[in-house]
């Protein structure tokens, strides 16, 4: 599982996070939504290790991120939304390199699984140079899979796919919450978020604004219509006024 | 050292070979290829070329001149970091780097070690290029010893560099700030600096240091004195390539790998969070490098907030104006203040050198020929070089051709319009220092400089240049839009090395015969007037006959570039991107 409790960030006299409580349980999808600015990416770096958070504590799979960097990463997978990959390793390499940093024993078996799941067949031997947006982000799912991680983030994940990778990678995300991985996925695309997460958490100006089931959220607003959506939903609390602390969490323990 | 990272350094080695080998079979870099490598061997291998044989005899053994004046230069390199330690962390992570090995299961010894690693890729050009001229000049036996030598030196600098950021790094991480945050480091150059100064032997006087001996007698009292104690180290780096046989090769060796081995240890226990500032760093180095492959060189630091432009585009008018504006707009706002410092900086650092040297006029005069003389040189150096530092122009322009072909604006207009982006400023700049030069031009005795003469002269310089400057960026144009599959939109060949050293000097001739070529009709028209009115018309009508033989000059070249522009945006609107590889 992923656990944050009270997770700050500060950039020179910026603070980007200002103390985000939450927990994804394995096997729970939990959708990150917020608008541009919100510390959405942030949030999503300091869990993954890129950045230090200023404050604040990380558990992955029952790993301290700070205690224990090596064993928090080693259950984990990030999945930026900008695909970064050497430009100097095939596609082939790529899954190579992933599985001997992962120590990942069975590689050999399961990339050319990965490899037709993501309908990377016939491209192991390109260079990122010469693949296309879209498959660029499929290779990066694909490595990301490849050591079948507990904890699993993504940063926008449909980004430049077309419908059936679309259909595909969202497959792809809930069948790994199956399969037992704590998921958690940051989009702007509201109707994906409703879809596939089991819950929302909203996020405004780096502080939790709502964090719910979509219907636990549509309760806390009883004037929205029966049929009301995830994004009118997120519409009416973005409008609200502006929080300067944190919300309670209910399902982070003191 | 973690094997997948040993994997990773490995395939990007072998990888970035093969593709570089597999793209030499394409003649576009095949031909830059040969040229560039036949340029780097006539460079540094010229002179033992041309007499049939290396030239063993000729090269220099080392001796104490050489010996302690590196010593003090690898001393001062060593302090500069400490003392300007710039933006740039200790370890620059690129972005796939930042992204992919950051939140993998390793150890930050296990990064800093590949990033070491990594880095002997760069650490290996200058015991190559050493070893190369070496070789040429001393035989094969010496380029081993230098190179070995040399590759020493350059990771033992680097690992202080490394180390040195840490330590700066850990102190600022621990809220010392400013002139406290250099304390520490200020104290153990001040001690040091101490020891040299208190422990250095009296210094030699004006008559020894005539004489060579009395200064070599000098610098062996320094070598058994505390301050050459103190330099030990840094002579130890200078003295290892310097080596002539393989035993003092081994002796010099031993104290080099201690200093490198306790330098490891140094940058490798440093418990110092490099993260935060190489994720950041890894964002703007990939700005940088996306930048100089568009052919736009950046010093670095974050995107500037830049002011609306000035001039104001009315919303009526001819479309390609609007192309213009953009272009001049763009032009005007990269010429940042670190750019014009090193302007400013290149210039003085001219003219010191141009009044240092030996010359007829005395001052103040000669101070006056020599500030006028730059200038004047600086505006010529525009006209030749100055589109492409701009970065404006056709070339870059040419990265977005599909934006371009479908603006409702023709060919020729719109190869104008981009010309003007990279004109303008270089126009404005290249009639400041013109007046400039013009105004501060010293009197001559065979030529009495009248304000009618100065006159005259500003206007066909401030007149001449620039149409000069709109006929080499036309030339430019011209090379983007003619052989884009060799000049390839918005890059220097991209990759660099070799083959990008030879595209630049296929270039270079290129547009210098361009150039040589467009200039006779108007040197023959503006030259020839200027001349004749000079020679045959009496005094007062002297100046009039410059002015005149400078718009006269001007007007032919911009004919040529109206004529070249037509026949250029012609080409522009008949241009397959698709067929030329400019677009997938």
């Amino acid at each position: 599982m992923i656990e944050v409790r009270d997770l700050r960030k500060t950039y020179g006299e910026t603070e980007a996070v200002k103390g985000i409580s939450f927990s994804v349980q394995p096997g729970e999808i939990l959708g990150l939504v917020g608008p541009n600015g919100a510390g959405k990416t942030t949030t999503l770096r300091c869990i993954s290790g890129i950045l230090p958070p200023t404050a604040g504590r990380v558990v992955i799979a029952g790993h301290d991120l700070l205690d224990d960097p090596v064993g928090a990463k080693g259950a984990l997978a990030y999945i930026p939304d900008d695909p970064r990959l050497f430009e100097n390793l095939t596609v082939f390499d790529h899954l190579r390199f992933f599985g001997r940093l992962y120590r990942v024993a069975d590689a050999a078996e399961r990339i050319p699984a990965l490899l037709r799941e993501f309908d990377l067949e016939g491209k192991e031997d390109s260079l990122p140079g010469a693949l296309s947006r879209g498959m660029k982000q499929k290779l990066s799912i694909a490595c990301a899979f490849l050591h079948s991680p507990k904890a699993l983030m993504f940063d926008e994940p449909l980004t430049g796919l077309d419908p059936f990778a679309i259909r595909k990678a969202k497959d792809a995300i809930v069948s790994r919450a199956r399969e037992g991985a704590a998921i958690l996925v940051s989009s702007h695309l509201l109707d994906l978020v409703e879809e596939i997460a089991h819950r929302v958490l909203i996020i405004l100006g780096g502080l939790k604004a709502a964090h719910g089931t979509v219907a636990e959220l549509k309760a806390q607003h009883p004037d929205l219509a029966a049929g009301a959506r995830l994004e009118d939903i997120f519409m009416r609390v973005a409008a609200g006024p502006a929080r300067t602390s944190p919300i309670p969490d209910p399902d982070v323990r003191p | 050292m973690n094997p997948a990272l040993l994997f990773l350094i490995h395939r990007t080695a072998v990888t970035a070979i093969r593709s570089r080998l597999a793209r030499l079979k394409q003649v576009r870099y095949l031909v830059p290829a040969v040229i560039g490598l036949a340029y780097f061997v006539l460079i540094f291998g010229g002179s033992s070329l041309r007499e049939g044989r290396p030239r063993h005899d000729s090269f220099s053994l080392p001796d104490p001149f050489m010996e302690w004046g590196g010593a003090v230069l690898i001393l001062l390199m060593a302090l500069l970091v400490w003392i300007l330690p710039g933006r740039q962390p200790a370890i620059a992570f690129l972005e796939p780097e930042v992204a992919i090995l950051f939140p993998a299961p390793l150890t930050r010894r296990e990064l800093v070690t590949y990033k070491l690693l990594d880095l002997q890729k760069v650490v290996a050009i200058a015991p190559l290029i050493f070893g190369v001229m070496t070789w040429f000049q001393g035989g094969p036996a010496r380029a081993v010893y230098v190179a070995a030598g040399v590759w020493f030196t350059v990771n033992v600098l680097t690992l202080h560099q490394v180390g040195a950021r840490f330590a700066l790094e850990g102190i600022a991480g621990h809220g010392v700030s400013g002139l406290r945050r250099h304390a520490p480091v200020l104290l153990v150059v001040a001690a040091f600096f101490a020891v040299l100064v208190l422990g250095v032997p009296p210094l030699p006087s004006l008559e020894d240091v005539a004489e060579r001996h009395g200064v070599a007698r000098w610098l062996a009292q320094l070598e058994h004195s505390p301050a050459g104690w103190a330099l030990y180290p840094f002579r130890a780096l200078v003295l290892l390539p310097l080596a002539t046989d393989p035993a003092t090769f081994l002796v010099r060796l031993l104290p080099v790998v201690a200093l490198l081995a306790l330098l490891y240890a140094w940058v490798i226990r440093a418990d110092v969070a490099f993260e935060e500032s190489a994720a950041e760093f890894a964002v703007d180095l990939s700005r940088r490098i996306e930048a100089a492959k568009k052919g736009k060189f950046s010093l670095g630091g974050a995107p500037r907030l830049v002011r609306r432009s000035r001039w104001p585009l009315r919303p009526v008018g001819p479309p390609e104006t609007a192309f213009a504006w953009k272009c001049v707009s763009t032009s005007f706002r990269s010429v940042t203040p670190s750019a014009v410092w090193l302007l400013v900086a290149g210039v003085a650092a001219a003219g010191i050198v141009a009044f240092a040297m030996p010359g007829t006029a005395e001052p103040p005069n000669r101070l006056a020929l020599t500030i006028a003389g730059v200038l004047a040189a600086v505006s010529g150096i525009l006209m030749f070089a100055g589109p492409a530092v701009l970065g404006a122009g056709l070339r870059q322009d040419l990265e977005q051709v599909e934006t371009l072909k479908v603006l409702p604006v023709p060919g020729p207009r719109l190869v104008r319009a981009s010309l003007a982006g990279a004109v303008v400023p270089i126009a404005v700049l290249q009639a400041l220092l013109i007046a400039f030069a013009v105004a501060v031009a010293p009197p001559s005795s065979k030529v009495n400089v009248t304000l009618e003469w100065r006159l005259a002269a500003f206007l066909a310089g401030a007149l001449v240049l620039p149409s000069l400057t709109a006929l080499s960026a036309s030339l430019d144009a011209a090379g983007a839009i003619l052989f884009p599959a060799w000049i390839r939109p918005g890059t220097s060949m991209g990759q660099g090395g070799v083959e990008g050293m030879g595209m630049s000097i296929v270039t270079l001739l290129g547009k210098t015969v361009g150039m040589g070529f467009g200039c006779i009709a108007p040197a023959v028209l503006g030259g020839g007037t200027a001349a004749a009115v000079v020679i045959l018309a009496p005094e007062p009508l002297r100046p009039a006959g410059v002015a005149l033989g400078g718009i006269l000059a001007a007007g032919a070249l911009l004919v040529e570039v109206w004529v070249l522009t037509e026949w250029l945006g012609g080409r522009f609107d008949r241009l397959d991107p698709a067929a030329e590889g400019m677009i997938s």
